[in-house]
């Protein structure tokens, strides 16, 4: 068992800086995800780490070997990493079989290696089958099979899920969790996508601008999001700005007065910014008057009343965009029931504090 | 639950920057190897060296010496006569072209699929095999006009066949909104569709130009003193290696302006490319029944003249002279011999483009970039420059290799070599980077992972290059005439002596060999020119001619 850790990571073009100081720790065996916009710097850190790109400074360290540092350069075929790129990237001109034997010695074993990753991500039977003739989950499938095949102590993947469509990629996902704790490789995994991050890793590093905003369990960094761009990026927000300052360190918003469990003040060019921040699944709503069902529901003291202006229904739970009082328009996800008609009033009730972001300008910190 | 809604406009949107400007693919070695760079600049080096030592006879002889060869009255002429020739059979050959290329995408003709195989055909037909075809049923042919219309009649396909394929991809949307803003028929073409098709014709037309200019077979044929018969002639008859040098040193600068222009014309067509994006059927124009004949006369008339009268004339010749003695043994080891030392020649060409293409598949920097516009120098050198002056370095430097196999195979290696970097290029090119750094990270060094992925993947690519390399040196005429061996004769070399002594039946098993030598290269360039080339998986100069 082998942990990940990199210090103080630099690395880049010439003329352009993209890693501009990364410090990660993945436990042994843990599944880490690295998550960003494209152009954050997460497949440059990928590459450095497998060997690709020279960083300028910094260190990598598998377990208690150094592979790049001050004077040490371990080359990409040293490494004992497994990669698992976009899309696949099986080799074209080989069969499956050939992928996966492509890292092991020739013989006897080999055969026997390649037959066993088969069966752990699932394709038993499918040795002789050409890459071409494979659907993009298996081609996938097939990737992280070569990549595991000379048991790797570091597995890279890069966006592998990407290109599948969604019900491919929920079960992929899983699969590729379950194989690789199976396997107790550690892992790093790349990805744009904040459900995937958070659904598949034990610890989420959050990637902008070159350089770890935050890293931390799933939950850490929903719940307790560093800075309002991470909130933002990592799920949706409900987003008010504070309308007074109560004495008893609650504040007052579009939504009433919410108790504030964390305030987080930023640094900031514009340096005006004061809200307040919840999750959508924070508010609930109830129907004001009469309802379909009969039953009437007075507004609790604590809920706001507002008019329902969208509804956006996806099945599973459906987003209503309520106004409120303020005048501003707020997002709140409703389960399992159908979504009020646009133009009801409705009471929003709050469960749980907010969280609070202001922001200063640089200059007075 | 959709996680993309909430970030846009969010901080974390910060501009991308990952990718440097210039780099082909997503290829974050930053610097390529320093091996494959030094193996590259010696291709570079090998590829300038007949120029460089031209350059150096020439600053050798003094400037007197030169000022004294440039202000000659026959200089002036040769320029004067090649400019006018070179202007003539372009003109001609856009006018054709263009008006053949509207006439079978955009018009009512019938069998439009049939007019364009047949106007790809002239392709296949080398041009002095064209010029000893006609002169052996017209002898009395000679001089400007009878040279201009035989280099019209091959070349005019490079025109017709990438404007074919612009009128298919020009969107006929622009055409239809020009028309409804009120123009009529005529001047929504010269408006809206004229400027769509014009890069790829222009495009065409430099390379006629440039085929022209370096034509030797042609004008030695038909004695019109343009630059490249005045070069081999002031070289076999008076050695005047000054007077030879200079003119060929002249001829190359004319050469790399077209060259030149011919690459900004064609990097502006393929910047126009990006916007035709729906395909759709053109509307085809109706022609009223007279000037439908008229046309489809018109284009029987040019498929006679470039095809019929060689093809029959050929026939002709070859019944005719059964009782004339033709040694088949003579033509099996011309062939051979032809074969032999260009495989020689395709062999160093490969080998030398290989490092190249590969790093201009790559990467995009600098030197890299410097590299592969050296290595191509072979496109702006006529076959005559080469010729000449490894005739002169090898007399003058190394004796040993003078009229050797291996001077001969390097003339063609310089001569061919874009042709073979252009295919390691696009196939390199074609195969994602991501095969070789995943073959690293199984544990091959770079080699080893270069042979076990991109290698298998491109070698169909790289091995198509070396025999158009091979199958064009076959044919290739004044640097084999300056170059070979004493007693080696090649197909092209059997042809010309016996076309030279006007003995025009025996010539003809040599020309047919040559036709059918010509016609892979030019199918293969009229698939990557043509129509149907949307991907354009080659570029003119990767291929024919």
């Amino acid at each position: 068992m082998t942990d990940v850790d990199v210090r103080g990571l630099r690395a880049g073009y010439p003329g352009v800086e993209v890693l501009t100081g990364i410090d990660l720790h993945v436990p042994a065996g843990a599944l880490a995800a690295v998550l960003g916009e494209s152009g954050s710097g997460k497949t440059t850190l990928l590459r450095v780490l497998a060997g690709f790109i020279r960083p300028t400074a910094g260190t990598v360290s598998f377990g208690d070997r150094e592979v790049c540092g001050p004077g040490v350069f371990v080359p990409p075929e040293k490494r004992q990493v497994g990669i698992v790129p976009q899309e696949g990237a099986l080799f074209p001109h080989l069969d499956v079989r050939g992928n996966i034997a492509f890292g092991l010695r020739r013989g006897a074993q080999s055969r026997k290696r390649v037959d066993e990753v088969l069966e752990l991500v699932g394709l038993t039977g499918l040795a002789d089958a050409r890459p071409q003739e494979l659907s993009g989950g298996q081609q996938q499938r097939v990737a992280l099979a070569r990549a595991l095949a000379p048991q790797p102590q570091v597995v890279l993947l890069d966006e592998p899920f990407t290109a599948l469509d969604a019900g491919l990629r929920a079960r992929l996902r899983s699969d590729v969790r379950d194989v690789l704790s199976q396997v107790g490789a550690t892992a790093i995994l790349v990805t744009h996508d904040q459900e995937e991050a958070l659904s598949m890793a034990d610890i989420v590093a959050v990637m902008r601008d070159g350089r770890l905003v935050q890293t931390g369990a799933p939950y850490e960094i929903y719940g307790s999001p560093v800075d309002l761009s991470v909130a933002r990026f990592i799920g949706d927000v409900v987003e008010m700005p504070v309308l007074e300052e109560l004495s008893d360190g609650r504040v007052r918003c579009g939504l009433g007065d919410l108790s504030i469990s964390q305030t987080i003040t930023e640094t900031d060019e514009d340096g005006s910014k004061d809200v307040v921040v919840l999750r959508p699944e924070q508010c609930t709503l109830s129907t004001v008057g009469a309802t379909s069902n009969g039953v009437a529901v007075s507004p609790a003291s604590t809920a706001n009343i507002g008019r329902v202006q969208a509804t956006s229904y996806h099945g599973h739970d459906a987003m209503v965009t309520v106004r409120i009082s303020d005048g501003s328009d707020i997002d709140v996800r409703v389960t399992g029931v159908a979504p009020p008609p646009v133009g009801e009033q409705v009471a929003i009730a709050v469960t749980g504090s907010a969280r609070r972001f202001r922001s200063t300008p640089p200059h007075h910190v | 639950m959709s996680s993309t809604d909430s970030i846009s406009g969010s901080t974390l949107a910060t501009p991308v920057r990952t990718r440097v400007p210039g780099f082909v693919r997503v290829h974050d070695r930053s610097r390529p190897s320093r091996v494959l760079l030094a193996f590259s600049a010696l291709t570079a080096a090998v590829a300038v060296i007949p120029l460089v030592y031209l350059v150096v006879r020439v600053i050798g002889a003094g400037p007197d010496r030169v000022i004294e060869v440039l202000w000659r009255a026959r200089t002036l002429e040769t320029i004067l006569t090649s400019a006018a020739f070179v202007f003539v059979v372009t003109t001609a050959c856009l006018i054709i072209g263009i008006t053949a290329a509207w006439l079978i995408t955009r018009t009512n003709i019938p069998l439009r699929g049939l007019w364009l195989v047949l106007l790809a055909l002239p392709l296949a037909m080398p041009s002095y095999v064209a010029a000893y075809a006609w002169l052996a049923q017209f002898p009395w042919m000679s001089g400007f006009a009878a040279a201009a219309l035989i280099m019209i009649l091959v070349s005019f396909p490079y025109v017709a066949l990438p404007t074919a394929a612009a009128f298919r991809l020009a969107d006929p949307g622009v055409d239809e909104v020009a028309r409804s803003l009120g123009r009529g028929p005529f001047r929504a073409f010269t408006s809206a569709t004229f400027p769509q098709i014009w890069p790829a014709a222009a495009a065409g037309g430099l390379l006629v130009a440039l085929y022209t200019l370096s034509e030797f077979g042609v004008v030695a044929l038909m004695r019109v003193d343009t630059f490249t018969r005045v070069i081999y002639a002031s070289y076999r008859g008076s050695f005047d290696r000054v007077s030879a040098a200079v003119l060929a040193l002249v001829l190359v600068a004319l050469a790399a302006l077209l060259v030149w222009a011919e690459r900004r014309v064609r990097g502006r067509q393929q910047r126009w490319r990006v916007a035709a994006s729906v395909q759709r059927d053109h509307v085809p124009m109706q022609l009223r029944r007279g000037t439908r004949v008229t046309a489809i006369s018109g284009l029987i008339a040019l498929i006679v003249l470039a095809l019929g009268v060689p093809i029959v004339s050929l026939i002709d010749l070859m019944l005719r002279s059964t009782d004339l003695r033709f040694d088949p043994a003579e033509l099996f080891t011309a062939t051979v011999s032809s074969a032999g030392v260009s495989l020689l020649g395709a062999i160093i060409a490969v080998a030398l483009a290989l490092p190249v293409g590969i790093l201009a598949a790559r990467y995009r920097t600098r030197s890299v970039r410097g590299i592969e516009t050296v290595s191509y120098a072979g496109h702006a050198l006529p076959g005559v420059v080469v010729g000449l002056s490894l005739v002169f370095l090898t007399l003058g430097v190394l004796p040993f290799a003078y009229q050797t196999l291996f001077t001969l195979a390097l003339a063609y290696a310089v001569l061919f070599l874009p042709k073979s970097i252009g295919a390691t290029r696009s196939a390199t090119a074609a195969v994602p980077p991501v095969l070789e750094d995943t073959a690293r990270t199984l544990g091959r060094g770079p080699v080893r992972a270069w042979w076990s992925t991109t290698a298998r993947l491109t070698a169909p690519g790289v091995l198509a290059g070396g025999l158009l390399v091979l199958l064009t040196s076959m044919k290739e005429l004044p640097a084999t005439l300056m170059l070979r061996p004493t007693g080696l004769d090649t197909l092209a070399t059997e042809l010309w002596s016996r076309t030279e002594i006007a003995a025009y039946g025996p010539a003809a098993p040599y020309a047919l060999a040559l036709i059918a030598l010509a016609a892979v290269p030019a199918w293969l360039l009229s698939r990557a020119m043509g129509p149907d080339a949307r991907g354009r998986r080659g570029t003119p100069d990767t291929v024919g001619a």
